[in-house]
């Protein structure tokens, strides 16, 4: 007799089963794979295809020097690299334009703090140092010419070739060894490079050499170069990257060729906000100056002014539609992947209406059947807004209810300033999300106008929706889409420890001032909504230099985000005073709101004591603010062990 | 040449009690805020009856000078100058060197062991390991043990800069210690390619246990782009076996630059000093922490390094060793 099988277990169950996990991994890699690629670094050639061209900064293309201002992700290494002849030449093999009809050729060159950090030390006076440095540069930036002339020569083997002559003069102008052409001149550089750095490791008994003339081989080098057809009227870039890199005295260096580069080449300076601290030149009379000698793009703020929203949505639909194109089923669009919520149906997902059914049995014996009547006709939000304004006004609910009736233009008022801050309320006491952070606004938001953020939010919201048994041609749910947030949120807290030498310190403050923000966003009733933002009282006067160089730091690694109070600044001369938050991206993990809304005080001496004595100085600070700490969130547990008796 | 295949035996495990310097030969040590660094008087004096010249790194603050004294003169010595490091070592003329590493900055073990393997001879580095490490007050992923207060920055190894061209393609080979905050700030910085990143972590580590933390403590840059896949080990108190791991990754990856950043064991590093000193197109990448005083308790295991024989071997076998 056959035996029943259950239909369930059949083999070609099984098989099926094994297939969609396959299908499950494959799709889990795709999205590592297109949204993971993070760093301009690890896309390798892939980063020319994926990124669209730096049209949207024509500051970059012009025969100006540029300085592109930005925090880490904002896509400063990724333009740049675009700009350089290989980026150029990677673009230009889909598009089919030869060199020789190309406008420009950008040189790139990564300022290697290994390297930089290589020039300096007590036993030599800094304008030794300025010498010995200036020398290095020219020594690379000859390097950087001669191999895109022969980078030219191998693309264009019939182009006009450097005479013998001028590759010798140049040479000679960096003291080093004969050269006689091109090929000769480029391993006499690199020879010299070597000799360069023997001298470097021993400098204390060798002596730095014979040091070449700040810029003058450059200029010559340039100027050959321009004798011949194919960079006549060209344009020619140094694209420096990672200029925060440099020692300030090195800035001054590079500054004064900035100041003085001219018509026959010209420099994009890649660096973070807060990065170029040294505007001075080397001639104590001149500093660099905007708009005279250079313009600078602060990339998030370009971004955000032309529609950071629709660069990341095509950015993100591209990849979608590379994704789908391996063979991946996903939504081509990321709008429609990532749906929003409103505030009512967030209120009723958090759990609403049971507050709102323990109102109404409270206020039942205490009103009359008018007013009754009239609160079962305000909106759900209304209605909590009842309970929210009791508390936080110590009133009988009663009697809130009497005055919403008595005055609705202050009571919708009401309702607008404190609609959001009520949603961190809702499930007070409970486990679970406190707060949604869903929509692909609320990332846009989320992200600060960094790309990486945002593809970092991507890429977990899209793994999230896997785990979640989701497939990625449905929307992702609010939830999902929130603990995937959160889970960026903690990524990037925790990736601040090795972000700098001053991750530690970094890592401390941002917990510290993220468990004081969610405090006050879960108890925000009988107070000012929405605190996340703060200044920064000095002590005496003007901040401490141990606070400014924290601060600093933040900003540099996107810890801290920076506003002007005064605007004008910039153009009045004026002393720029700045308010600072944290960056939104930590905002759902410690689950506040992330929108630019109120401020704080924050005393000087509180903020560096985040970062030697956490626990008792977020107390201090709550304390300032009249609040009392909170129960630590389950997301936050993860730091249980740095909370302490703050937790 | 000696060929060292088949003898991996040039480090000898012992007591300090039981340890005893060649008969006229130079120590060079520095004793800091920890126990283990310490040298007492005892054994001091017992190695001063075998005509022993102790050299004392006294003050190191600087990274590119420190104090030495040694019969109670004192000097500066400037580690960016391999005349005045050289001397250091032949400051007795052919005699055996012990470089105490325990106590010793990175950035001074590196200018002298480049300035003892330039000499030649016997040359053999020790260290003590520590009875325990101090608990962090406050712990955080990648920051269980309070080890560095800080870090000074990413800056080059006095003797050691790098400003060659670099070959096209990179591998970043950390060699993990315990703070993983160090590992991603190097990760940082260097930028390497995407699994271009091969960290070498000490198993077996000081005590059994030891490899775990290392992993707990790295967990996060070594998730980052699958990165615990190339994961390889190397005794943690052996700078040979580190020595042979970067070999056998550079027979791996041929013609490309190899940034090696010694962030774990003092004997890893001392490796992978050897190993800048014995090949081209090596890089060490540092950053320069400021330990926390009193960071480890107790004493346990004395390591003394035979390196001199193993400069004088084919795996040492170095292309140059000029500056």
């Amino acid at each position: 007799m056959e035996q029943d099988r259950d239909p369930a277990m059949s083999p070609s169950t099984f098989q099926q089963g094994d297939t969609d996990r396959a299908q499950e991994a494959r799709d889990r890699s795709s999205v590592t794979d297109f949204f993971g690629g993070l760093r301009a670094e690890w896309l390798g050639p892939r980063l020319y295809d994926t990124y669209r061209s730096p049209e949207y900064l024509p500051e970059l293309l012009s025969s100006k020097p540029c300085i592109l201002q930005g925090g880490r992700g904002t896509g400063k290494t990724t333009v740049l690299r675009i700009l350089s002849y290989e980026g150029q030449a990677a673009v230009a093999d889909d598009e089919g334009a030869e060199p020789t009809k190309w406008t420009r050729f950008g040189m790139y060159w990564r300022l290697d703090t290994n390297r930089v950090t290589a020039f300096q030390g007590e036993h030599l006076e800094e304008s030794a140092w300025i010498a010995i440095f200036g020398h290095y540069v020219n020594l690379m930036l000859c390097r950087h010419l001669s191999n895109l002339a022969l980078w030219f020569a191998a693309e264009v083997p019939t182009s006009a070739a450097l005479d013998g002559r001028a590759a010798g003069l140049i040479a000679r102008s960096l003291h080093l060894d004969p050269a006689d052409s091109l090929e000769s001149l480029n391993e006499v550089i690199e020879a010299g490079i070597v000799d360069f750095e023997a001298r470097i490791n021993n400098i204390f008994d060798e002596g730095p050499g014979r040091l070449s003339m700040q810029a003058a081989p450059i200029d010559l080098f340039v100027a050959h170069l321009r004798r011949l057809p194919q960079f006549h009227d060209r344009l020619l870039f140094f694209l420096l990257d990672e200029y925060e890199n440099l020692l300030d005295y090195q800035q001054r260096v590079i500054n004064t060729l900035i100041k003085h580069s001219g018509m026959n080449y010209t420099f994009k300076i890649g660096v973070k906000v807060t990065g170029h601290r040294d505007l001075r030149t080397l001639n104590p009379n001149e500093a660099l100056q905007e708009p005279a000698d250079f313009t600078s793009v602060d990339i998030s703020e370009k971004l955000t002014a032309i529609g950071f929203g629709e660069f990341a949505r095509d950015v993100c639909d591209e990849r979608l539609a590379q994704m789908s194109n391996s063979g991946v089923t996903c939504s081509s669009s990321i709008v429609d992947l990532l749906p929003s919520i409103s505030e009512v149906d967030e209120a009723l997902e958090l759990g609403l209406h049971d507050q709102l059914h323990r109102l109404r049995r409270e206020l039942v014996p205490k009103v009359s059947p008018d007013d009754l009547e009239f609160y079962d006709s305000l909106p759900p939000l209304e209605q909590y807004l009842v309970r929210y304004w009791s508390v936080s006004q110590v009133q009988e609910p009663a009697a809130v209810l009497a005055a919403a009736k008595a005055e609705p233009k202050e009571w919708r008022t009401r309702l607008g300033n404190h609609q959001y801050a009520m949603l961190f309320t809702i499930r007070e006491g409970r486990r679970g999300l406190r707060k949604f952070y869903a929509g692909w606004e609320t990332y846009i938001q989320l992200s600060g106008g960094n790309l990486r953020f945002l593809l970092q939010l991507v890429m977990e919201a899209l793994i999230a929706q896997l785990d979640a048994g989701g497939a990625l041609n449905e929307p992702i749910r609010p939830e999902v889409q929130t603990l995937a947030a959160s889970a960026v949120g903690r990524k990037n807290v925790s990736d601040l420890q090795g972000l700098d030498a001053r991750g530690g310190d970094l890592s401390r403050v941002v917990l510290g001032l993220g468990r004081v923000f969610q405090v006050m966003a879960h108890s925000p009733a009988g107070h000012t909504p929405e605190v996340n933002q703060f200044d920064i009282r000095a002590a005496q006067g003007r901040l401490t230099p141990p606070a400014e160089q924290l601060i600093d730091a933040a900003v540099r690694n996107l810890a801290f985000v920076r506003f002007s109070r005064n605007k004008m600044a910039a153009i009045s001369g004026e002393t720029q005073d700045w308010q600072y938050a944290l960056h939104p991206i930590y905002a759902a993990f410690f689950g506040y709101s992330y929108r630019s809304k109120r401020r704080m005080t924050l005393k000087e001496v509180d903020l560096l004591r985040l970062v030697d004595e956490p626990r008792p100085t977020i107390k201090t600070i709550l304390k300032g603010q009249n609040r009392d700490l909170v129960t630590l969130p389950e997301q936050m547990q993860f730091f249980g062990g740095f909370y302490g008796d703050a937790a | 040449m000696v060929t060292l295949l088949d003898e991996p035996l040039l480090t000898v495990t012992l007591s300090r009690d039981d340890f005893d310097c060649i008969p006229g030969s130079v120590y060079i040590y520095s004793g800091t805020s920890e126990q283990r660094s310490a040298i007492s008087e005892e054994w001091s004096q017992r190695q001063l009856e075998r005509d022993v010249t102790f050299i004392e790194v006294t003050g190191q603050g600087y990274l590119q000078e420190v104090s030495i004294e040694t019969a109670g003169t004192s000097a500066k010595v400037m580690l960016s100058s391999t005349s005045q490091t050289s001397a250091v070592v032949d400051s007795v003329p052919g005699a055996a060197i012990y470089l105490d590493v325990t106590g010793l900055g990175h950035h001074v073990t590196a200018p002298f062991l480049r300035a003892a393997v330039a000499r030649g001879g016997e040359i053999y580095v020790v260290y003590t390991e520590p009875g325990s490490y101090r608990p962090s007050r406050h712990p955080q992923r990648g920051a269980f043990y309070d080890l560095s207060e800080r870090v000074d920055g990413i800056r080059p190894l006095p003797t050691f800069a790098y400003l060659r061209q670099d070959p096209p393609e990179s591998i970043l080979v950390p060699l993990l210690g315990f703070e993983g905050a160090r590992f991603e700030y190097v990760v940082q910085r260097v930028e390497p390619a995407k699994g271009a990143t091969f960290p070498i972590i000490g198993v077996p580590g000081f005590r059994a246990d030891y490899p775990f933390v290392a992993y707990w403590g790295n967990e996060a840059a070594l998730l980052a782009d699958d990165t615990y896949l190339n994961v390889r080990y190397a005794v943690a108190n052996d700078p040979f076996d580190v020595f042979h791991q970067l070999i056998d990754l550079r027979e791996a990856h041929p013609g490309k630059l190899m940034k090696v950043a010694p962030i774990g064991t003092k004997p890893n590093a001392v490796g992978a000093i050897l190993f800048a000193l014995s090949r081209t197109e090596v890089e060490l990448i540092y950053d320069h922490p400021t330990r926390r005083l009193n960071r480890t308790n107790g004493v346990a295991r004395l390591c003394i390094f035979d390196i001199g024989t193993f400069v004088d071997s084919d795996v040492f076998a170095p292309p140059s060793i000029a500056t």
